[in-house]
């Protein structure tokens, strides 16, 4: 075709080839191919009533509410709109007297064996059933028969309950299950009539991720302990957040009734969860309104924590600093933590921190990965889940980004990605991989090389965009492995984007904000020498969190001064000098920012518990205590000065992030790479194993241990061996036996568990019961341990 | 028509009601239970049809199973014809809100028999304007 440069057509768009047009009740509309006509219907703003049908999953038209008239070649037909496709021409009626009767009809038999017990259903108010009987339905019911009736509500899990007579078999929570959680254990059992979703016998739906068929659930068939009686939905409160329970930062409704949470539900958010959480994030807001929160300051007297007024305790908190300054200048003082907060909170403690001259500053625990990750090209949560390739280098995503782990099966299962897993242990996306590699801890970079020799693989990569999804896979050994193998991922393959995955919700935040410039394990190295004179931890548990346990307990008993800002008391705090209580998720507005560096609001909901106060306006009144003037008066300001002063955060004004609820991402980062050397592990042994130290997604942690329903699900310590390692052993499944570190030895509690590799042995961090981190030493490269029976 | 297609003959002994409930009985136990219609639709009716066949139904409910029919295929339903009705026959196709033909199955025989020998089932009918109640000897 020929244009001439003046061609007005030139300036306009290139006409999308997908576009079609269709008529939906005698109006035009413009579709997508291959879209169904009730998302269609849904742009165009004509409603069409539904049960089975969600937009994030499969259309299965089952529950036949849907149904249109589409012209035809021999009249106007019944279809069901949500698995009918657009066509170009097409023309649909929603409102016509046979749609009319058909809606009404379908209402009808969909209620003739629902118990309408609405009064006393926790869905009434907001329930997709009673809300479209209203809009679609006849009025009435004709059905005289007795009902069905079931056993009712029987526990499926340990946090959902299933009332089958209100169940209108939708197939939402069966087909979630299966199709988006991939732990197909409810579906549907007898037939016809007598149809019924139920689980296995003796397997309950223990998915990390049952909240959510909560949350689809069109009656209230299913719903959850912690919110089951809690509340009426027209009492509820809400407003949209982002939830920090780990890093990838799902956006979430914060739902509260008479200054009291209850409620979280996932917000669709196209970059981020898709509407999904899980049962952790959702669940956790019970340790909110935990009656273990602290309420009011607490400060050592004879020895013991007492409470105190906040004007006495951080005057208290202030003369401890300036004590250890003028004992050891700032360089003695040290602050950990700050990567659980808001990005405020962090601004706030960094620019404390640069304001006194503190250098000994780090918001991870010793548990992540160096800042120098930045460095490389980074990746979001949707390129990855979109690029051809996936290599997975890092933690088991289900057990700590548990929704990146579903959007990542998901570009598997919908044949996008292909997942190249190079993992020590089996890991939930390990049966979603294209290949699977187990290495043995320390051997990351022969790994990666034999991998990238494969002529198979090589290929795979260069045929397309490739992700690394790079985090820490192993408490028990140096991170320096995985950077270098990351290193030389990225070195090899051209292109090749980055996506960190640090755990805490706000970790990435809080090292923008300047809250990373050492290592914890550095810190801790500090105190044993002496060299620490003043410790102050922001929302941190060190002796929980930091892997090497007899390091860190060395370290705090060597802490003069330990002033500690927390939600709860800790295992670290209990003996602290000034505990101050700080505002949890959901007390304070602020922002946050996600592993991929997307930046989003969160909101106040509730008022704080007793005197608690945000993190942010402590560091800045123990600024002011000390002479040191942070001109941080409000939250807004601290946003306003950090934007001003973090490059990174330069793109994010409070204007922005209210224009866009979805988030910014940040601007690039300042990191530079580090390419030192690394060590080279000894070799194994012949009786060790090489030690696998990972985290579960339930463990001793605050966030669970105060959530009545979660606590209990934590798996508890126990060391896992492969079945033959175990029978080599001679120890029986489940037997009590002694495990020999370098150091010291504990007795625990040992498991056959034929996802971990031979020659290893794997135990997740951080549960009730024998603390692993015994056996870990941080200034080994790797550590082994040997078994022995008792 | 009663059933999903095939020729069946009975003579003039044959007890049309009963007859139309077992079939609707089959039909109603064969659903899978995936859509509604069907899974709702089908045992509805046949409840309906075994309370009128024990002789517990009133007159309300013989439209109540057109009604019902109509939920699960909505406009005409095809019929033979009769002379002695006058009633000419309504040809296939049928429309239907169903997956698949199990649901409209279970309402054809219903739908024949009720077009063909409503007086079968009007003499089966309690001819009182109420609720039927279910316990035993309420009623004659």
């Amino acid at each position: 075709m020929s244009t001439t440069e003046t061609s007005p057509e030139e300036n306009l768009p290139p006409a999308d080839p997908n576009a079609v047009r269709i008529t939906i009740n005698g109006r035009e509309v413009e579709a997508r191919k291959g879209e169904w006509i009730i998302a269609a219907a849904d742009r165009s703003g004509d409603y069409i009533p539904r049960f089975c049908y969600h937009s994030r999953m499969e259309s299965v038209g089952m529950c036949r509410q849907c149904l249109v008239e589409v012209e035809g070649p021999r009249g106007p037909m019944m279809v069901v709109s949500c698995m009918t496709p657009v066509a170009d021409g097409q023309i649909v009626r929603t409102d016509t007297p046979q749609v009319k009767r058909a809606h009404e009809g379908i209402l009808e038999l969909l209620l003739a064996n629902h118990p309408l017990d609405c009064p006393v259903c926790d869905k009434g108010g907001e329930c997709p059933l009673q809300d479209q009987a209203f809009s679609h339905g006849p009025g009435e019911s004709r059905f005289i028969e007795e009902k069905r009736h079931y056993e009712k509500p029987i526990p499926i899990s340990d946090i959902v309950l299933l009332d089958r007579e209100r169940c209108i078999l939708c197939d939402r929570c069966t087909r979630f299950a299966d199709e988006v959680a991939g732990d197909a254990l409810i579906h549907f059992t007898s037939r016809g009539n007598n149809t019924q979703v139920l689980t296995f016998p003796d397997e309950p739906f223990s998915s990390y991720f049952s909240g959510n068929t909560v949350q689809i659930c069109p009656v209230g068939a299913l719903t959850a302990k912690p919110y089951r009686f809690k509340a009426r939905p027209w009492d509820l409160e809400k407003v949209e957040s982002t939830c920090t329970t780990c890093s990838v930062g799902c956006r979430i409704t914060v739902e509260s009734s008479r200054d009291q949470l209850l409620r979280y539900q996932g917000v669709d958010s196209d970059p981020v969860n898709w509407s999904w959480l899980c049962d952790k994030g959702r669940f956790n807001f019970e340790a909110v309104g935990s009656d273990d929160r602290l309420a009011e300051p607490l400060v050592t007297s004879n020895g013991t924590l007492a409470p105190a007024s906040w004007s006495v305790a951080l005057r208290q908190a202030a003369s401890l600093v300036s004590e250890a300054v003028a004992e050891g200048g700032a360089s003695s003082v040290a602050i950990l933590g700050g990567a659980r907060g808001t990005n405020e909170d962090a601004f706030a403690w960094a620019s404390f921190a640069r304001a006194l001259g503190v250098t000994l500053v780090d918001s991870q625990m010793g548990d992540g990965l160096p800042s120098s990750v930045f460095a490389y090209p980074q990746a979001t949560i949707d390129e990855a889940a979109h690029a051809n390739t996936v290599i997975l280098l890092g933690p088991d995503l289900k057990e700590e980004l548990p929704v990146l782990h579903l959007r990542l099966r998901d570009a598997s299962e919908k044949k996008r990605s292909r997942l190249v897993e190079l993992s020590q242990k089996e890991t939930g996306l390990t049966r979603y991989a294209w290949t699977s590699t187990l290495y043995e801890p320390g051997l990351q970079s022969a790994a990666v090389q034999s991998l990238l020799d494969d002529p198979k693989v090589a290929a795979q990569v260069a045929s397309g965009s490739v992700v690394i999804v790079v985090g820490r896979a192993n408490l028990a050994e140096s991170p320096e492995f995985t950077m270098d193998a990351l290193r030389r991922l990225v070195d090899r393959i051209p292109g090749a984007k980055v996506l960190p995955v640090l755990r805490r919700g706000n970790v990435r935040g809080a090292m923008h904000a300047g809250l990373s410039t050492t290592d914890t394990v550095e810190v801790l190295r500090a105190a044993i020498e002496g060299r620490v004179n003043c410790l102050v931890t922001v929302g941190a548990d060190p002796i929980a969190d930091v892997p090497d346990a007899d390091l860190v307990r060395r370290a705090m008993a060597a802490i003069t001064r330990h002033i500690s800002i927390d939600t709860f008391l800790t295992a670290s705090n209990q003996n602290a000098d000034v505990v101050l209580p700080a505002a949890a998720f959901g007390e304070k507005d602020g922002t946050t920012t996600n592993a991929e560096g997307r930046v989003t609001q969160l909101a106040r909901k509730v008022t704080v518990h007793g005197t608690a106060r945000p993190d942010w306006m402590i560091a800045v009144e123990l600024a002011d205590l000390l002479g040191i003037e942070l001109p941080m008066g409000s939250v807004h300001e601290v946003h306003d000065a950090m934007v001003s002063n973090v490059p990174e955060f330069a793109t994010v004004s409070r204007d922005a992030l209210r224009r866009i609820p979805d988030g910014i991402l940040v601007a690039g980062s300042q990191e530079s790479r580090d390419d030192s050397a690394i060590r080279t592990p000894n070799d194994r042994a012949g009786f060790a194993y090489r030690l696998v130290v990972s985290r579960k997604l339930y463990d001793a942690g605050r966030n669970v241990e105060k959530s009545p329903s979660l606590a209990p699900l934590a798996p508890g310590a126990a060391l896992h061996l492969h079945p033959l390692d175990l029978d080599r052993l001679g120890a029986a499944d489940g037997a009590q036996v002694k495990v020999i570190g370098d150091r010291t030895s504990i007795v625990m509690k040992v498991s056959s568990d034929p996802s971990v590799r031979r020659g290893t042995a794997w135990a997740p961090f951080n549960q009730p019961g024998t603390n692993i981190g015994e056996l870990i030493d941080a200034d080994q490269p790797v550590n082994d341990v040997r078994v022995e029976t008792l | 028509m009663l059933g999903s297609g095939a020729i069946m003959v009975m003579d003039h002994t044959t007890d049309i009601p009963r007859a139309a409930l077992t079939l609707t009985r089959f039909y109603a136990h064969e659903s899978c239970g995936k859509c509604t219609p069907c899974r709702e639709g089908g045992t509805w009716l046949e409840r309906i049809l075994s309370r009128i066949v024990d002789g517990k139904g009133t007159d309300a409910d013989l439209d109540q199973l057109f009604e019902v029919g109509e939920s699960i295929c909505p406009g005409a339903f095809p019929h033979a014809s009769s002379s002695k009705l006058g009633l000419a026959a309504t040809p296939f196709p049928y429309r239907m809100n169903t997956i698949c033909f199990v649901g409209p199955s279970a309402y054809a025989p219903i739908h024949s028999a009720l077009t063909l020998f409503r007086d079968e089932f009007e003499s089966r009918v309690t001819k009182r304007h109420r609720i039927p109640v279910t316990s035993s000897g309420a009623t004659s």
